[in-house]
């Protein structure tokens, strides 16, 4: 436990040297400035689309990053042979960035507060939080295994938001139809969506949320299973002339 | 402290084997080179004992036991060195080591470490500010964070200065003089000789010769004594063999000549370097 702790630190602190919890907090900025011009209501339809950019599009983006950088430091294989196991590295990962989505909502929903006495429910939207970001991260880290570059890493993360986030983000935004959801049901974006919505609706769908939980944590699982570490170190000692 | 018994490996996209049943044994206490052509499978070789690679043909063994029934507590006795830079450029130096030192239980004093390479002075600059000496000898305090009882160093004195390549030569030294043992693969013939008890030599997979340099010397050397003398304003050049220094013909030379040098035809561990690996290259045996 002390060492995850450990880890978690390091990570964060790395975050913060590496200008990338800088940059989230700047995508945090542009969703405040919005709430600050729009209608609450407006906000309100808005806000699903906020979360679902900060929790799939910022996750992978910056776990893919991290990576990026962690592989071309060679830290990854200083930490590969450390008494630490690729579970506990991965554990860190997730755990990071749930606290830096918590922190960019905290700050999103203070400023709700603050601008529009409104107050979104922060029990259900960490559970949420908690409950979606392991996939994310996972994403992050497969797209790294599939990317040489960095510009392959950019280009590989576009192709993933295109099929999974947008049709999600595009009936959001009102430019898909609503009629494409029966065939996105089930797509982690969706399914993300339902899970974080809870946190504003008045009415929450108690055996779907269920259901949702589960096929989310399940699928994470078989990603971690058989996507994420079999091939984790193969990634992290495939350069390195030791 | 390691045993490996016919150890095969092959990497999963490769169609033949790139470890083709290589057997050796580190003693406590010893340093072990490592020595081969490029490509021959030394990187491979110690991946495999610092379990970075999975083999499943062949054996090792470490500290007596299986390396396969090793956790992660298996890092908590070793260190490696690798040939590249390994630390966060966004983070000092201090920063760093602290970082990977918390990961371990044994920990040695950084100070000192870091004063003997030279870089207590500059350990709050970022290592991105580093040059690469300074990463290299910055890599040796990060394999030595957790006092280990065996090094694997990869090139240890590349990338440094004659003054800094002495300092690592002799801490390595010291290390396997208070009962360390060291895994070291080097293209630099003179440190592996000053430095190894016993070296290998590995060739397209295959393990072709292991001894200590002195014994190899002896074999592959050519023991001849080559004389240079003058005569007639001119100097001539002699070689007799060890047997033929006990002749009649050596002793006249000595005697009547006005001798110049006098060499022994010892050879160095280049030339042995060359003799029982240069000769096959990759795939023609
Ligand atoms: N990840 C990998 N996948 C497939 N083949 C590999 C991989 N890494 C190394 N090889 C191959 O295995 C062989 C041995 O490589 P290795 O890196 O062990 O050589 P080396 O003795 O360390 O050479 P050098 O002195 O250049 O460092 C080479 O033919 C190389 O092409
Ligand atoms: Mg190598």
């Amino acid at each position: 436990m002390a060492k995850i702790k450990h880890l978690v630190s390091g990570e964060f602190t790395r975050l913060a040297k590496y200008n990338l919890f800088t940059a989230s907090l700047v995508v945090a900025m542009v969703w405040v400035v919005m709430g600050y011009f729009l209608e609450l209501d407006e906000f309100k339809a808005f806000l699903p689309f906020v979360f679902l950019m900060e929790t799939s599009a910022m996750t992978s983006l910056l776990v893919g990053a991290e990576m990026f950088y962690e592989k071309k430091e060679h830290t990854i294989s200083s930490m590969l042979i450390s008494p630490m196991t690729e579970f506990e590295y991965i554990l860190s990962k997730i755990l990071v960035n749930i606290l830096n989505i918590a922190i960019i909502f905290v700050i999103i929903g203070a400023s709700m507060y603050f601008l529009k006495a409104y107050l979104f429910n922060f029990q259900w939207l960490f559970l949420g939080i908690i409950l979606v970001t392991s996939f994310y991260v996972f994403i992050g880290i497969l797209l790294s295994y599939i990317s040489k570059d960095f510009t392959a890493l950019l280009l590989n993360y576009m192709v993933m938001m295109i099929v999974l986030v947008l049709p999600s983000i595009g009936v959001v935004i009102g430019i898909l139809p609503e009629s494409i959801l029966e065939y996105i049901f089930w797509s982690p974006t969706e399914v993300t969506l339902r899970l974080l919505n809870a946190s504003f609706l008045d009415s929450i769908d108690i055996v779907q949320y269920l259901k949702d939980a589960v096929y989310i944590v399940l699928v994470s699982l078989l990603m971690l299973r058989y996507g994420v570490l079999p091939y984790f170190k193969d990634y992290a000692t495939k350069d390195l002339g030791v | 402290m390691f045993t490996v018994k016919d150890l095969v490996f092959k990497y999963p996209k490769n169609a033949e084997d790139t470890i083709k049943g290589i057997d050796f044994e580190i003693k406590q206490g010893e340093i072990f080179g490592f020595l081969g052509p490029s490509g021959a499978g030394k990187t491979t070789t110690q991946k495999l004992l610092v379990k970075l690679l999975a083999y499943d043909k062949g054996e090792i063994h470490f500290d007596g036991k299986d390396l396969h029934s090793f956790n992660d507590v298996f890092y908590e006795d070793i260190g490696v060195c690798f040939e590249m830079p390994i630390s966060f450029s966004k983070l000092t130096a201090m920063e760093n080591l602290d970082f990977f030192q918390k990961l371990y239980k044994n920990h040695a004093d950084i100070q000192p470490l870091m004063e003997r390479v030279g870089l207590w002075e500059d350990r709050n600059k970022l290592v991105g500010e580093y040059s690469k000496g300074m990463k290299i000898r910055l890599n040796l305090v990060r394999a030595l964070l957790n006092k280990p009882k065996m090094l694997f160093l990869d090139e240890p004195t590349n990338g440094l200065d004659p003054k800094n390549a002495r300092i690592v030569k002799d801490m390595i030294r010291e290390f396997a003089h208070n009962g360390g043992t060291v895994f070291l693969t080097s293209h630099i013939m003179s440190d592996v000789d000053e430095l190894c008890d016993r070296v290998a030599f590995i060739t397209d997979g295959k393990i072709e010769e292991i001894d200590s340099p002195r014994n190899l010397k002896i074999k592959y050397g050519q023991r001849t004594v080559t004389v240079e003398y003058k005569e007639d304003n001119q100097t001539h050049v002699k070689r007799f063999t060890m047997d033929e220094i006990k002749t009649d013909a050596f002793a006249e030379l000595m005697r009547t000549k006005e001798v110049e040098t006098i060499h022994s035809g010892e050879t160095t561990l280049e030339e042995i370097f060359i003799q029982v690996t240069g000769v096959k290259l990759h795939g023609e045996d």
